[in-house]
């Protein structure tokens, strides 16, 4: 048991430093506070990102913290995740491949009593790196031009700590405290003229932020749930030092100077989600959530943001054959996702289109499993100011079930 | 180890060359980059004191009647010297008597500075002074408005029509009384050294008359000379004759008085040199003149304002074009390819030169010497540096930028610029502003 604490503290230390690392580039993460990444645990990403409405028994479900009331007893679940994505970028003049690996999520959970689960987890929030080399933009009241160059890092992690509790055989509900922590770096420079003028920027957010859930099972097949995420504020702080280098000399404008800069509003979000199963084998999946984007009162540097509709889908499938056979101990998913995103770019919405495809494969005879998942997605569109960015994407996400605390009946 | 594994492999990423951009005009938000074009430019014209007009290497000597800055005149004043003050020995002492005068004249060497029109003829006289070429003041400096006390006679005389690219040099006959005398102390050896010398002939002054008066021409210091031609008594017509020179040996002792008679003109009121000349007063039109100590001032009221147009911001580049004014400069009266600026008080003391961020002294560069309509003819001017430093000053003084022309000691260049309100040819500040 020692032995497991002090691995599992070693991957939380490596993957918190990891994070720095795991640069998932868009040229959307200019906005806002990143691309927010989608970490979903355990088979979630192959059934198209939905299952509010799924109880977390064979893995972590980090959509409801309702499902963790419908944890197995004594059982201890690990999740952890990764993702390969190779991304096409392309305007309406040229297009440019990506390869990125990045770190998903690292939980774990376990059951507290025969009513109640907690989890504790960690994943990223946002990446916030993009790269603008030499862009050429009006300035303002003139005919003439200026180039900018700008690089952007860093994003927000969120930790999770989830609760649920289950009143009776068929309602649970649950609550999430999250942590969004981090910071991202804007360095700029601008070439004015004969004059370039350097911003280095590096603004630190932290805030708390409270999801309630609710899963209810109508009978053994069909569970209807919903889940809702209280708007909040992150705080913001920056340390902005400004240069200008002319005639070859580099003059500090302003160096390390420390303010408060608009801090980030985080909606309110509500969603519901059904799951039903039917002849025991086949399970299908219906989430739809929508975010209250354009209530929050976000200050115009984040970028315009507008209500976002998100609808999910997906199906499991496994065979009820023979489960001592390996092959038939294999669960196949599928799902759709479609999302219209939260951001409007010069009017226009950045949405995003995600089919996956799935398969869980059970390590030996144990419950715990790795999933694996490709989705094929397409986000934004081709105009004059935005691109479309198709991305292949490989999750793995390893879902680890170890028996804890199991007494001994026979002596 | 599986952990392990996974967090290593998370760190992979392909670089991002930068190409693809959305939403610029969100870009341009955070970070505004503006031009200011409307910031208030007042003009004026100032006076120098006295300008240094020793040591400049340069005769400076004409007249010319300037329908803007009225009649400028150069007087040149020097006091001559030579390496010997004997006759030449070729042999036995008795030789030396047998020499007599036959000329004086005084060679003038162009140094291809002229303003003004040549074509015309220009007269002028040289006088010989009455007073030793000593300055006045404690310094060892003459100015522009020095002047010494001179003999109303006429030494020689000359009226001619200025070649100075063409031609080497010119040639005045001087008086032939004034040669036998300064030729009979020598051959009398009452003259023997400097001392003695300039005791006798305490210098000279070149002064040109008002009735011939259209250019101001200039001559080598260290080249130009007195030259007395002496020969053997009852010598061959065909022998040379021998020659004594006397030169400017000590360019201390050579200057140029310079004056400008602005009665009748916009500028008569120009005050003292503490003091402006606001253009509102004289047609929206700035001064410059070399010589004669005319120079154009420019102020920047309301930069401080610009601290205001956001939160916070910077001034990352400005430049300032100035242009001079239509119908004011040809080719007679040709543009100075810069012009040197210089940054000023409130009373017009001057504190150094105009700088840029690297501390190294900036100039107005003329763009281009014409264009059809010689709209965009103009001085630039980068200021961003020193505009930058005036926006953000704490004190209530005010810099302001003082212009004058390239050899404002020794030429008579001048230059009428436009103002704000100008008509034709306004003066312009264009400002790029960042907000951060």
């Amino acid at each position: 048991m020692k032995s497991k604490i002090i691995y599992l503290s070693v991957a939380i230390l490596m993957s918190l430093h990891s994070f720095s690392q795991s640069i998932s580039s868009s040229p959307y993460s200019l906005y806002g506070v990143g691309s927010l990444y989608d970490s979903d645990f355990g088979g979630i990403p192959s059934i198209g990102s939905s299952g509010i409405a799924l109880p977390s028994d064979v893995y972590i479900n980090n959509l409801n913290p309702a499902s963790l009331a419908f944890m197995p007893q004594n059982h201890f679940m690990l999740d952890i995740g990764g993702k390969a994505i190779m991304t096409t970028y392309k305007s309406s003049s040229r297009s440019e491949n990506r390869n990125n690996f990045q770190f998903s999520h690292l939980a774990f959970a376990f059951p507290v009593t025969k009513n109640s689960g907690f989890s504790i987890a960690l994943r990223p929030y946002s990446s916030a790196a993009f790269k603008i080399s030499n862009l050429q933009l009006p300035i303002a009241n003139s005919q003439d031009y200026y180039y900018l160059t700008a690089t952007g890092s860093g994003g927000l992690n969120n930790f999770d700590l989830s609760y649920g509790y289950k009143f009776g055989k068929k309602l649970s509900l649950g609550a999430t405290a999250s942590v969004l922590f981090g910071n991202t770096t804007d360095d700029r420079s601008f070439l004015v003229m004969n004059t370039i003028t350097s911003i280095q920027k590096k603004t630190n957010y932290n805030g708390l932020r409270a999801t309630f859930g609710a899963q209810y099972k109508i009978d053994s097949t069909f569970t209807i749930a919903t889940t809702f995420k209280v708007p909040a504020q992150i705080k913001a702080a920056k340390v902005q030092t400004v240069q200008s280098v002319a005639d070859e000399v580099i003059t500090a404008v302003e160096s390390d100077v420390k303010s408060d800069t608009d801090d980030y509003y985080m909606p309110l979000e509500m969603g519901i989600g059904i799951s039903k199963r039917f002849k025991n084998n086949l399970n299908i999946t219906l989430d739809y959530e929508k975010s209250l984007w354009s209530k929050t009162s976000q200050a115009e540097l984040y970028g315009t943001f507008v209500d976002q509709d998100r609808f999910a889908m997906g199906f499991t499938y496994k065979s009820k054959k023979n489960i001592r056979k390996y092959w038939d101990s294999i669960q196949y998913a599928t799902g759709v996702n479609f999302d219209t995103g939260y951001l409007e770019v010069d009017g226009k919405r950045v949405n995003n289109a995600v089919i996956s495809f799935g398969l869980k494969l059970p390590i030996e005879n144990t419950y715990s499993a790795l999933n694996i998942t490709y989705s094929y997605g397409q986000r934004g569109r081709i105009s004059d100011n935005l691109i479309k960015e198709n991305y292949h994407k490989i999750s793995l996400n390893l879902s680890l079930d170890g028996i804890w605390f199991v007494k001994r009946k026979i002596d | 180890m599986l952990l392990f594994a996974m967090t290593v492999l998370s760190c992979g990423t392909d670089s991002d060359a930068g190409e693809f951009v959305v939403g610029s005009d969100y870009l341009a938000l955070s970070n505004k980059v503006i031009l200011i074009d409307t910031v208030t430019v007042e003009m004026s014209t100032i006076n120098f004191d006295s300008l240094i007009t020793s040591r400049q290497s340069r005769i400076l000597i004409g007249n010319y009647d300037d329908p803007l800055y009225g009649k400028v005149k150069s007087n040149s004043y020097f006091q001559l010297a030579s390496d010997s003050y004997s006759l030449i020995n070729t042999g036995s002492d008795t030789e030396t008597t047998n020499y007599v005068f036959d000329s004086i004249s005084m060679i003038l060497k162009y140094d291809n500075y002229y303003y003004g029109d040549t074509t015309k003829v220009q007269t002028f006289d040289i006088h010989r002074l009455t007073q030793k070429v000593k300055p006045n003041t404690d310094d060892s400096n003459f100015y522009n408005n020095s002047a010494l006390n001179y003999s109303e006679e006429s030494l020689g005389s000359i009226s001619y029509k200025p070649r100075p690219l063409e031609k080497d040099s010119i040639n005045i006959k001087m008086n032939d009384a004034f040669g036998a005398a300064l030729f009979q102390k020598l051959k009398k050896r009452e003259i023997t050294d400097f001392d003695s010398f300039s005791e006798y002939l305490k210098g000279l002054v070149l002064v040109p008359t008002s009735s011939n008066s259209a250019s101001v021409v200039g001559f080598h210091v260290a080249t130009s000379k007195v030259r007395l031609y002496y020969s053997k008594y009852q010598a061959d017509t065909e022998e040379t004759p021998y020659v004594l020179d006397f030169t400017i040996l000590d360019a201390a002792k050579q200057f140029n008085s310079i004056s400008l008679d602005k009665n009748g003109t916009l500028l008569q009121n120009l005050p003292v040199s503490s003091s402006k000349l606001s253009s509102l007063l004289t047609d929206h039109q700035g001064y410059i003149q070399s010589g004669t100590g005319v120079a154009c001032k420019i102020d920047f009221p309301n930069i401080r304002q610009l601290k205001y147009i956001s939160d916070k911001g910077a001034i990352v580049d400005a430049q300032l074009l100035l242009k001079p004014v239509n119908n004011t400069y040809s080719e007679k009266y040709p543009l100075a390819d810069s012009l040197r600026i210089y940054v000023g008080d409130n009373l017009n003391r001057i504190s150094g030169s105009l700088v840029n961020s690297a501390n190294t002294a900036v100039f107005g560069i003329l763009n281009k010497k014409s264009d059809e309509f010689n709209e965009n003819v103009g001085y630039v001017v980068p200021i961003g540096n020193f505009l930058q430093k005036e926006m953000l000053k704490q004190s209530d003084s005010r810099s302001s930028l003082i212009l004058t022309l390239p050899g404002i000691s020794k030429t008579v260049n001048r230059i009428v610029l436009g103002d704000q309100k100008h008509l034709n040819n306004k003066i312009q500040l264009k400002i790029y502003y960042i907000s951060y």
